[in-house]
């Protein structure tokens, strides 16, 4: 087996370690602006595969197998995002004789298909939450509404092929169905290359529960513990972990039961998850499945012990899945991931993208930080903003999240401004701490601050940073002839002078 | 250059929003860093600072039993700082008070140029020249790493020009639409 690894960032760095670990060559592909980016130099091999723009390169199903070809790779992982739930992508593989590492592409068209994967999901005895199958681009805004009411509301206009609150608006009356449905259909037609949507009830102050699988060729099915990723900015995940403090025994039973009896109905492959609702009265609710492996893979692996990237790839070789059902059930300690977005939260969680000067990421005991990028690198405008994921794990909770402030305190990031004080912030809220929340938690307590700094100091610390920039002003050269003042920011001059307190 | 040579500087320092008259003075450049002095308000206080990579400094508080605190700072623009300490990003205004009086005699004149807060593409503008516009409105919307954002009016006023088109490629910085300030605003 020779894998190509079509994706970039952290992900793609996931895989192509997985690879090396298990002693098999990799090919890693690039666009233009991700010459210089890490993944490329975490495989054996690498290819460009075109300009900047996604849609000329990571998304281009030719340019990708061309690149397979010209390298001899015999196998596609396909990560997350780009065209890891793309079926043409999939058939496109397996007809150039490739193996696709996840499901068969019919699979991913069942179940990455919203609506259809209600069906299944129906057909599967698994609870669903009431709306609409796809609304035809042909309706009129009387019918949408129409449609709309039937559901429900407040409910959410869906993008089919959506993820990650792309494509996704909230509407709260009949007065917004129409307007709602044209800017969901713009961003996701943008995003996703597809723009159809559908409705779907809002379930209020639910929480996001998630079921990881392992399905094999055999017929073969492991769900796992659970992961809670109820706090969202905006539909986008910010924090998760495992297991869920919402989760009993007896919830976790059933839900394990209800994903087993989904994927077992459709011949679930390879790993994936179904995402679900659950309500302050313990009841869940299947939203949709993602036929890939997910961002927040690692609280799992933490918590059970199992590399999921190194059983995607054997399951893809046709081994048996021999990883305990009991044992993927059960959690050991509590793990917590936070997402390092490249934004500003003191601007509305701006995208902030630019060179990163420098570069120190956490370590320590249990403690993973899986980046895709280093200092020297330039965080492109052109992909997605997050550029690490940082886990923790404990024996508990609240060491967990303990551990978790600790590293990110660690992570420093010079360059470019990141989301981490807002992650510090959340994870020091009473609410977070007593695992108070539902999917709605943090876009409401973001609201209540009015966009008041995450940046705040506490006593003491003022002086410290007074100190911190007069010295950095200072040593500079700030108000010098000839310095940083009428000359601009110039990193490498001010590291220059900088350097002239070095012994 | 060692800190030695530079001799004392007075600086503006505003940081969370407070403006303060820094005064910095060398006290002592032995091998292992340097010794300064800083004064503020009533305050005095020694640091014993080092460089411990690019724009990134160790100061040592012999005053306060020896607290040890590490920040990181990057010139966003001139004199415009992100100082990055334990875990937060803060926001510091250094200079020696000319460019800050240069800066507010140029705002004198009441328009705005209102530019892409981040680099990124422009997916829709949604005002045309002469249009009225309120404070908070938006007037184009800007993708960058797969969101959409609208950039806003800063101020009520007339927009006098628009600068880019829907499909251009903008830098941070760059000038999105102009608006005249209103008289009453």
């Amino acid at each position: 087996m020779k894998i190509l690894v079509a994706n970039r960032g952290e992900i793609a760095v996931r895989v192509l370690r997985a690879c090396r670990e298990m002693g098999i060559p990799s090919v890693a592909v690039y666009s233009e602006c991700d010459r210089t980016a890490p993944h490329v130099r975490h495989a054996d091999e690498a290819v460009a595969i075109g300009p900047s723009p996604a849609a000329e390169s990571y998304l281009d199903i030719e340019r990708v197998l061309a690149a397979a070809a010209a390298t001899g790779a015999t196998a596609v992982h396909p990560g997350y995002g780009f065209l890891a739930e793309n079926p043409a992508f999939a058939r496109a593989c397996r007809s150039a004789g490739l193996t696709f590492i996840g499901p068969d592409a019919g699979v991913i068209e069942t179940m990455g298909g919203k609506t259809a994967a209600r069906r299944a999901a129906v057909a599967a005895g698994v609870p669903v939450v009431p709306g609409t199958e796809t609304l035809p681009d042909t309706l009129s805004e009387a019918e949408l509404r129409a449609r709309a009411d039937e559901v429900g509301y407040p409910l959410f206009i869906k993008a089919v092929a959506g993820g990650g609150g792309r494509g996704m608006r909230r509407v709260a009356g009949p007065d917004g169905v129409a307007a709602g449905v044209e800017s969901a259909r713009s961003e996701a037609g943008a995003a996703f290359g597809e723009s159809t949507v559908y409705f779907e009830r809002l379930i209020e102050r639910a929480r996001h529960i998630e079921v990881q699988v392992l399905g094999d060729d055999h017929g073969a099915v492991v769900p796992f513990v659970e992961r809670e990723c109820s706090i969202q900015r905006r539909h986008q995940k910010v924090i998760e972990e495992s297991p869920s403090v919402a989760v009993t025994d007896s919830i976790r039973a059933a839900l394990a039961d209800a994903a087993e009896a989904l994927c077992k109905a459709v011949r679930y492959v390879n790993a994936g998850t179904l995402e679900f609702l659950l309500d302050a009265d313990g009841r869940f609710y299947f939203l949709e499945m993602n036929t890939r492996l997910q961002v927040e893979h690692p609280v799992t692996e933490m918590v059970t012990g199992v590399d999921l990237v190194h059983w995607q790839i054997r399951i893809a070789r046709g081994e048996r899945l021999t990883v305990d059902r009991r044992r993927a059930l059960t959690p050991q300690g509590h793990a917590i991931e936070a997402r390092v977005y490249a934004e500003d939260p003191d601007a509305g969680f701006l995208p902030a993208p630019g060179r990163i000067t420098f570069l120190r990421s956490p370590s320590g005991p249990g403690v993973r930080d899986d980046g895709g990028v280093e200092a020297g690198f330039t965080v492109p405008v052109h992909y997605d903003s997050m550029i690490s994921k940082v886990v923790a794990w404990a024996p508990d909770r609240a060491a967990a999240t303990a551990r978790l402030r600790r590293a990110l305190g660690e992570y420093e990031i010079g360059g470019i401004t990141t989301a981490i004080p807002a992650l510090l912030w959340i994870l020091e809220q009473d609410a977070f701490a007593a695992g108070d929340f539902d999917t709605a938690y943090l876009d409401r307590v973001l609201a209540e601050r009015r966009g008041r700094s995450f940046s705040e100091l506490p006593d003491g610390e003022v002086d410290v940073a007074v100190m911190g920039a007069a010295l950095l002003g200072y040593l500079s050269g700030t108000g010098r002839p000839g310095g940083g003042e009428s000359a601009g920011p110039t990193p490498w001059r001010r590291a220059a002078r900088l350097e002239g307190l070095r012994r | 250059m060692t800190v030695k040579d530079r001799g004392p500087m007075r600086l503006e320092v505003d940081v969370a929003g407070r403006p303060r008259v820094v005064t910095v003075e060398p006290v002592a450049g032995d091998g292992a860093g340097a010794r300064l002095a800083l004064h503020w308000d009533d305050t005095t206080r020694e640091v014993d600072v080092s460089s411990v990579g690019p724009g990134r400094l160790s100061m040592i508080l012999p005053g306060s039993g020896g607290a040890s605190r590490e920040v990181r700072g990057d010139e966003t623009a001139a004199g415009e700082w992100v100082v990055g300490i334990g875990g937060r990003q803060v926001r510091a205004r250094v200079s020696d008070g000319r460019r800050r009086r240069r800066a507010a005699a140029a705002q004198a004149g009441g328009d705005h140029a209102v530019a892409a807060p981040m680099p990124g593409r422009v997916v829709r503008v949604l005002v045309e020249p002469g249009d009225r516009v309120a404070a908070g409105q938006g007037l184009a919307v800007v993708e960058a790493m797969k969101m959409e954002n609208e950039v806003a009016a800063p101020a009520d006023g007339v927009v006098a020009a628009v600068r880019a088109a829907p499909g251009d490629s903008v830098e941070a910085g760059g000038l999105l639409v102009t608006l005249t300030a209103e008289g009453g605003a």
